[in-house]
């Protein structure tokens, strides 16, 4: 299922993805910026979830803008950018697991580290500790449960768009949610208990 | 809208899990120029034109009447060549049939409901004619005879890759006679015909057929 392209809060809101990949095909390299500006974030917020560092998933966003940037002559228009770029980052997460042979160590805290740098109010400080336990009982689950469930609720993807992503199928895909969701629901009640 | 309906079926997740799941990460303040850096070091990339299948060229009418005419006239020029090929072929071959001899063979050999060779097996006997046959067989004890030709059928020429003989003694069916190739050009087969099945013809790599003088 098509979904529109999403809008950006600067003057380049009327333009899509699709116009600026035919202006950085054409030569204007620059324009890959509006790209990374609009797709940063999420895609950033994707990799911690699925590697449960930090710095792991600064580098994969960076090495998947890169390689997105390499094959960009093979980005179909019909396609939404978002989606394939989800792919390029799941798939540059799934390497970077390989490589390093995990995804979640529990003794990985960073994403509450960082945000502990950053906020210092006792929200926030609450914030941080919630983060880490998310993080912790996420480290728990299987690589492609939690894939599955960081991409329906953290990028909040269709099914539809998921399958196109993960090359796993729709009916499949709702069953690692499902189970996902049970699996994290006990981990969390079983922390809050001890 | 029922996907979307299907999709509210999810499994609910903690308030506090949805917010956390999709709370935005504090990124590095140089992450963003990083990636501009290293693009820039990349050389432009191209857009990929890979080739398109005919049907996809159809459909998105770029195959004009005047592309399907060339399209047409090269299968037309190709069909031709392999036709005059198969000619050329065919008027280098020569044929033979000889009669070497009568051979005679027990009845029950014989099909009484439709001919058949001693080489080359036809059809198989129905039941009715098997029943038959056995009644006469039973009635004559066995003794009676009969008498075919044993006759030889050679061809020669080029460029053969296979040959067969059909006739009337295998009912005219390819494939089931098939000539053994002998030595150069040469092919050649044995054959126990009866004597009045006289019509017969050469298929040569199992397309060309050439037809012969019946046996005499």
């Amino acid at each position: 299922m098509e979904r529109p392209e999403r809008p950006t809060e600067t003057v380049t809101e009327t333009v899509t993805d699709a116009q600026i990949v035919r202006r950085v095909l054409m030569g204007e390299i620059e324009a890959f910026a509006l790209l990374v500006d609009r797709h940063h974030a999420r895609s950033l917020r994707v990799a911690t979830h699925l590697l449960g560092d930090g710095d792991d998933a600064e580098d994969a966003v960076q090495e998947a803008f890169v390689r997105a940037y390499r094959h960009l002559g093979s980005y179909r228009e019909r396609d939404r950018f978002g989606s394939w770029l989800s792919r390029i980052v799941v798939n540059q997460c799934r390497s970077m697991a390989a490589k390093h042979r995990r995804f979640v160590g529990p003794g990985d805290s960073a994403t509450a580290e960082t945000a502990l740098q950053y906020d210092d109010d006792a929200d926030a400080l609450e914030r941080a500790a919630r983060r880490q336990e998310l993080a912790l009982a996420l480290s728990k689950l299987g690589p492609a449960q939690r894939e599955a469930l960081v991409l329906r609720f953290s990028d909040e993807l269709s099914y539809d768009e998921m399958a196109h992503v993960t090359g796993v199928g729709v009916s499949a895909l709702k069953m690692r949610v499902q189970r996902a969701c049970a699996q994290l629901r006990a981990l969390l009640s079983e922390h809050l208990h001890a | 809208m029922r996907e979307s309906a299907r999709e509210s079926r999810d499994p609910q997740l903690s308030p506090w899990v949805l917010d956390t799941l999709r709370a935005p990460v504090v990124s590095a303040a140089s992450s963003r120029s990083a990636i501009m850096d290293r693009v820039r070091c990349e050389s432009a990339p191209r857009r990929l034109r890979a080739p398109m299948r005919a049907s996809r060229w159809s459909r998105r009418g770029l195959l004009s009447p005047f592309g399907g005419m060339a399209v047409l006239a090269m299968l037309v020029v190709l069909v031709s060549v392999r036709r005059l090929d198969q000619r050329h072929v065919g008027s280098l071959i020569e044929t033979s049939a000889i009669i070497l001899g009568d051979s005679v063979v027990p009845l029950q050999d014989v099909d009484f409901g439709g001919l058949r060779s001693g080489n080359a097996r036809t059809a198989d006997v129905s039941g009715e004619a098997a029943a038959r046959r056995d009644s006469v067989v039973a009635r004559l004890g066995g003794r009676l005879l009969d008498t075919l030709r044993v006759v030889e059928f050679v061809l020669r020429g080029p460029a053969v890759r296979s040959a067969s003989v059909v006739g009337d003694f295998n009912a005219w069916r390819r494939g089931v006679t098939m000539l053994a190739h002998d030595s150069g050009d040469t092919w050649r087969a044995r054959v126990l015909v009866p004597r009045d099945a006289l019509r017969f013809a050469y298929v040569v790599n199992d397309a060309q057929w050439i037809s012969a003088a019946g046996l005499r």
